[in-house]
C-alpha cells in the first residue's frame, strides 16, 4: 500500500435493513496516520459502517475499501493488520479477563506480552477474575487492552470510553496518543465530543446514513461561525446592512452575534467606527458545531 | 481468602437478619411475568394437556378386547427400559390406569424441567442480565422476584392441573382417578420448581441455576427407576417425590396422602430459596465465586479450540450421565434377559417386536440404544444453537472481526455440537455393553458391540444438527425454534408413535425412524449411508450461508 492510498475508503455507501434505510450513499476517507473521528447521533449509521468496513455485513451499494483491499471478501487477511473494539462489548462469561485477553488476541495472529503486561497494570484490571464477575467498564477495559496490547496498522473504536471512568479514559487517550506518534491510524467514533475534540486530527461528521461534513477540526472551526461580544463606546448603527451576521442582540450597548468568516471584515469595520471597550471572539466547540449540524433540517 | 474463611463467610450470609417487607411487589412482579410469558404459559398448557388426552383415547381405538389389553400389558411391562422408568403397572383393564401408567414418568419430566426453567427465567436470569437491579431499586421486596416466579409456575402447573382433570373427567376415566392423577403431576413437578428456586440461589449464572436443577431431577429419576427395576418392589421407590407420583395408584384404590407430601416438600423448598433470597446480596450467589487462570492455555489459538474450551463442562456432565445411563441399562438388560427366558409366551412377543431375531439380549438391546441417539441429540442441538447466542450476545463480532473465518466461526460450536453427541454415543453404548457383559464375562465384546449399535442412531442424530446448522446459515432466526420443534417431533414420534396409533408413513418421518435394528436384525447400509449424505448437505448449505449472509444479522 502506498502512502497515498487512504487507509479506509468508502464511496456512496448503502446498506438497507427491510424497509429501513441505515446508509444512504455515505462517504468517509481515512488517510494513513493520525486519529480520525467519526461523528452522528444515534442511529446515523455509525455501527453498521463499521461492521461493513469489518465485512460482517455487505454493503447494498456503492463501494468500500479497507486497507487496499474489500473488506468482504478479504476480511481475514485484512482483520490481521487491525483491531477493532465494538460499542457493545459482549465477552464469554465463564473466561477469566486474562484468558479472554489472550483468546482474543491468538484469534488476530498474536499480542505483545510486554505491552499486555503493561496495559494491564495502567487500567488497573485484574486478569484472574471471571468476565461474569466484571462491570461493564471493566470488560470494556478488557475488549481495549486485547486491541491495544495488538501491534496493528489500523485501530477502530467504536464508543470506546462509553462506560469507564474519567482517569480510565485519561489512560485510553495515552494510548492513542501513543499509537498516533507511532504513525499507527486510528478510527474514534465516539459520542464524547470533548475527546473527539482532544485527540483528533480529523473528523467526519454523518446524520441519517449520509456524511454531512468531513475535514481537519481546524478547518472546520474556521468555516463555521465564531461567536462575538462587543462593548462599544457609543451606539451601533447599520448592523442590518451586514449580511451573514445571526442570533444578534444589542442590548446596552453590547452586542453579541454569531459571524460568518465572509462577514467579520464588515463587522470589524463598523464596530471600529463606533469605538471598541471591549472585543471578544471564539471559535466554536465541537459541541456546539454537533448541535449546529444536527439542528439544521434533514438535507 | 482462604478456602475456611470463604466458606465461613458464605455460610454466615444464613444468619443476616430478614428484611421487612420482603414480599412487596410480588403482584405487580406475578403480573409483569404472566404477560412476558402469555404465549409460552398456555402453550405448554394445551400442548401437555392435549398429549395426555390424546393418549387415553388411543387405548379403546388400539386395543378394544380384554385379550389384547394383557398382550400389550405384558409387552409394555416386558420392555425393561419402560417398565423401570414408569413403574408397576397396576391395572391394565383400566384406560385411566394405562394412561397414568404409561405417560405419568415423560409428562411429569418434561412438566417439571418446564417449570424449573421457567422460575429460573423469571428470577436468576431477570438478575445476572441487570433487570434485577431495576426491579429491586423500586419499591419491590427482595423475595418478590423469587416468589413471583414460583407463582408463576404454580399459575403453569395449575392450570394443567385443572384442564387435564377437567379433559380426562369428560372422557369417562373417573372424576376420583382424573384429579388424583392430573393434581399429582403437577405438585411433582412444583417441586422441580421449587429446586430450581434453590439452585437459583446457589449458582450465578441462569445456566448453572439451570444446569444443577436438570441433575438434581435426573438423579431423582434414576433413583426412582432403579427402585422400580427391582423385582418386588424396593425402598428406592418411596425415595423421591417422582416416586410418590407412581405410588399415588390413581384410577386404582389412590393414595390422596401423598399428594399432601408432595406439596409439603415444595412448601420447605421455596421457604428454603426464599430464606436465601432475601438474605443474600444482589447478583451474590451461595457457589464461591472461584477465580481463574491469568491467561489462556496455549493450545486455545482459534474458534475451534476456543468452543471445545468452552463448552467442556457441558459436554462432561452429558458424558456423565451418558455413562450412568449406560450402566443402567446394562444391568437392566442383564436381569430382563434372566426374566423373560423363565417365561416363553412373553420372550416370544419380545422378539417379535425386534423384528424376529431368536436372541432376546440382542432384542433388548436394540430397544434400549435407540433411547441413546434422542437423548444425545439434546445435546447436539442445544450446543449447536449456541452459536446462534453468540451471534445474538455479540461474541460473534469479537471473533469474525480477528483474523479467522467465517466457516472456522461455524466450525467452532458445529464441531462440539457432532463430535460431541458421537462421543456421548459412544460412551453411552461402551457403558451398556461393559455393565451388560460383566455377569456373562464378555464384557469387551459386549462393549463393542453395543457400542456399534449405539453408533448407528449417530447419522439421524447428525442430521439433527446440520437441519439447525444450515438454518444458521441461511435463516438464522428460525434456527432456535425449528430446531427444537424437530427434535421434539422426533420424540414424540419415537416414544409415541405406536400408543397413538400414528401410520407407518408418519413415524418414518423422523429420522430415527430409519436406524438400522441392528444386531437384531441384518444390517441394512443404505439409510445410514442416505441419512450421512443429507447431513452432509445439510452442512454444506450451512457453510455456504455463513459466508453469504450478513452477520450478525
Amino acid at each position: 500500500m502506498s502512502d497515498s492510498t487512504p487507509v479506509i475508503d468508502v464511496r456512496g455507501l448503502v446498506k438497507t435493513f427491510g424497509a429501513t434505510s441505515a446508509l444512504d450513499g455515505l462517504d468517509l476517507t481515512v488517510e494513513l496516520g493520525g486519529i480520525h473521528g467519526f461523528l452522528g447521533p444515534n442511529g446515523a449509521g455509525k455501527t453498521t459502517t463499521l461492521r461493513i468496513l469489518l465485512g460482517m455485513l455487505r454493503a447494498d451499494g456503492g463501494e468500500a475499501r479497507l486497507l487496499g483491499g474489500d473488506p468482504w471478501r478479504d476480511g481475514v487477511a485484512l482483520h490481521r493488520r487491525l483491531a477493532y473494539v465494538p460499542g457493545e462489548v459482549a465477552l464469554w462469561p465463564s473466561l477469566t479477563g486474562g484468558e479472554t485477553i489472550d483468546v482474543l488476541g491468538r484469534l488476530r495472529g498474536g499480542l505483545d506480552p510486554v505491552r499486555r503486561a503493561h496495559l494491564l497494570e495502567a487500567f488497573a484490571l485484574e486478569p484472574t477474575t471471571k468476565v461474569a464477575a466484571y462491570s461493564k467498564g471493566n470488560r470494556q477495559k478488557v475488549a481495549l487492552v486485547a486491541a491495544l496490547a495488538a501491534d496493528v496498522e489500523l485501530y477502530i473504536f467504536d464508543e470506546p470510553t462509553d462506560g469507564l471512568d474519567p482517569l480510565m479514559s485519561e489512560v485510553f487517550r495515552d494510548a492513542v496518543d501513543d499509537l498516533r506518534s507511532k504513525g499507527r491510524t486510528v478510527l474514534l467514533s465516539s459520542h464524547v465530543l470533548a475527546e473527539v475534540d482532544a485527540v483528533c486530527d480529523r473528523v467526519t461528521i454523518i446524520r441519517s446514513g449520509r456524511t454531512i461534513e468531513t475535514g481537519s477540526l481546524e478547518d472546520m472551526r474556521h468555516l463555521q461561525r465564531a461567536t462575538v461580544i462587543v462593548e462599544t463606546e457609543h451606539e451601533l448603527h447599520g448592523l442590518e446592512d451586514i449580511a451573514g451576521l445571526y442570533d444578534v442582540s444589542y442590548v446596552g450597548r453590547t452586542l453579541r452575534c454569531s459571524v460568518e468568516p465572509s462577514a467579520l471584515n464588515d463587522l470589524v469595520m463598523h464596530l471600529s467606527a463606533a469605538g471598541i471597550r471591549t472585543f471578544e471572539s471564539r471559535t466554536p466547540t465541537l459541541e456546539e458545531m454537533f448541535l449546529r449540524y444536527y439542528d439544521a433540517p434533514t438535507p | 481468602m482462604s478456602p475456611a474463611t470463604a466458606t465461613a463467610s458464605r455460610a454466615s450470609i444464613l444468619q443476616r437478619p430478614a428484611p421487612t417487607g420482603s414480599f412487596v411487589g410480588t403482584g405487580a412482579l406475578l403480573r409483569l411475568a404472566l404477560r412476558r410469558d402469555r404465549v409460552r404459559i398456555p402453550v405448554w398448557v394445551v400442548l401437555s394437556a392435549l398429549m395426555t388426552v390424546a393418549v387415553a383415547q388411543s387405548w379403546d381405538r388400539l386395543y378394544p378386547t380384554e385379550e389384547s389389553r394383557r398382550a400389550l400389558a405384558a409387552t409394555l411391562s416386558g420392555d425393561p427400559t419402560l417398565s423401570s422408568i414408569l413403574g408397576p403397572l397396576l391395572d391394565p383393564l383400566s384406560t385411566g390406569g394405562l394412561t397414568a401408567w404409561r405417560i405419568g414418568s415423560g409428562s411429569l419430566l418434561v412438566l417439571g424441567l418446564v417449570a424449573s426453567f421457567l422460575v429460573v427465567r423469571h428470577s436468576r436470569t431477570d438478575e445476572a442480565e441487570g433487570r434485577g437491579e431495576l426491579v429491586l431499586a423500586a419499591p419491590v421486596g427482595r423475595a418478590a422476584p423469587l416468589a413471583a416466579a414460583l407463582l408463576c409456575a404454580a399459575v403453569l402447573l395449575g392450570s394443567f392441573a385443572v384442564l387435564t382433570a377437567v379433559l380426562l373427567s369428560s372422557l369417562g376415566l373417573g372424576v376420583a382417578g382424573s384429579v388424583a392423577f392430573a393434581f399429582t403431576q403437577s405438585l411433582a413437578a412444583m417441586v422441580s420448581a421449587t429446586i430450581a428456586g434453590v439452585t437459583a440461589q446457589l449458582a450465578r449464572s441462569s445456566r448453572g441455576a439451570n444446569g444443577l436443577a436438570g441433575l438434581a431431577i435426573g438423579a431423582a429419576f434414576v433413583i426412582t427407576s432403579s427402585g422400580n427395576a427391582q423385582a418386588g418392589g424396593s425402598p428406592l421407590q418411596w425415595a423421591t417425590p417422582y416416586g410418590w407420583a407412581q405410588q399415588t395408584r390413581a384410577y386404582a384404590d389412590e393414595r390422596w396422602w401423598l399428594l399432601g407430601l408432595s406439596a409439603a416438600v415444595a412448601a420447605v423448598l421455596a421457604a428454603v430459596a426464599l430464606h436465601v433470597a432475601v438474605r443474600r446480596d444482589l447478583a451474590d450467589g451461595l457457589l464461591a465465586q472461584r477465580r481463574g487462570s491469568d491467561g489462556a492455555a496455549s493450545w486455545i489459538t482459534g474458534p475451534v479450540a476456543l468452543a471445545w474450551w468452552l463448552d467442556r463442562t457441558y459436554l462432561a456432565v452429558w458424558a456423565i450421565g451418558f455413562a450412568v445411563l449406560g450402566a443402567f441399562e446394562g444391568s437392566l438388560l442383564t436381569t430382563s434377559v434372566d426374566l423373560v427366558a423363565k417365561n416363553p409366551s412373553l420372550a416370544e412377543v419380545i422378539t417379535t417386536l425386534a423384528g424376529g431375531t431368536t436372541n432376546l439380549r440382542d432384542a433388548f438391546l436394540v430397544t434400549m440404544t435407540g433411547l441413546f441417539g434422542l437423548v444425545a441429540a439434546g445435546y447436539g442441538v442445544s450446543t449447536a444453537l449456541r452459536l446462534r447466542s453468540e451471534e445474538v450476545d455479540g461474541r460473534a463480532e469479537m471473533v469474525l472481526s480477528s483474523a479467522r473465518s467465517r466457516t472456522a466461526w461455524l466450525a467452532g460450536h458445529g464441531s462440539t455440537a457432532l463430535v460431541g453427541s458421537t462421543l456421548l454415543l459412544v460412551v453411552g453404548g461402551l457403558a451398556l455393553g461393559l455393565v451388560s457383559g460383566v455377569s456373562s464375562g464378555d464384557a469387551l465384546a459386549q462393549g463393542w458391540r453395543a457400542m456399534v449399535a449405539t453408533l448407528l442412531t449417530a447419522p439421524p442424530l447428525w442430521l439433527l444438527i446440520t437441519v439447525v446448522l444450515a438454518l444458521v446459515g441461511v435463516r438464522p432466526r428460525w434456527a432456535a425454534p425449528v430446531g427444537w420443534a424437530v427434535l421434539v417431533w422426533c420424540v414424540l414420534t419415537g416414544y409415541f408413535g405406536a400408543i397413538l396409533g400414528l401410520p407407518e408413513w408418519v413415524t418414518q418421518t423422523s429420522p430415527f425412524g430409519h436406524v438400522p435394528l441392528w444386531p437384531a436384525q441384518p444390517m441394512r447400509w443404505l439409510p445410514v449411508l442416505v441419512l450421512t449424505a443429507v447431513a452432509g448437505a445439510l452442512l454444506a448449505v450451512g457453510v455456504l450461508g455463513v459466508r453469504r449472509r450478513d452477520l450478525p444479522e
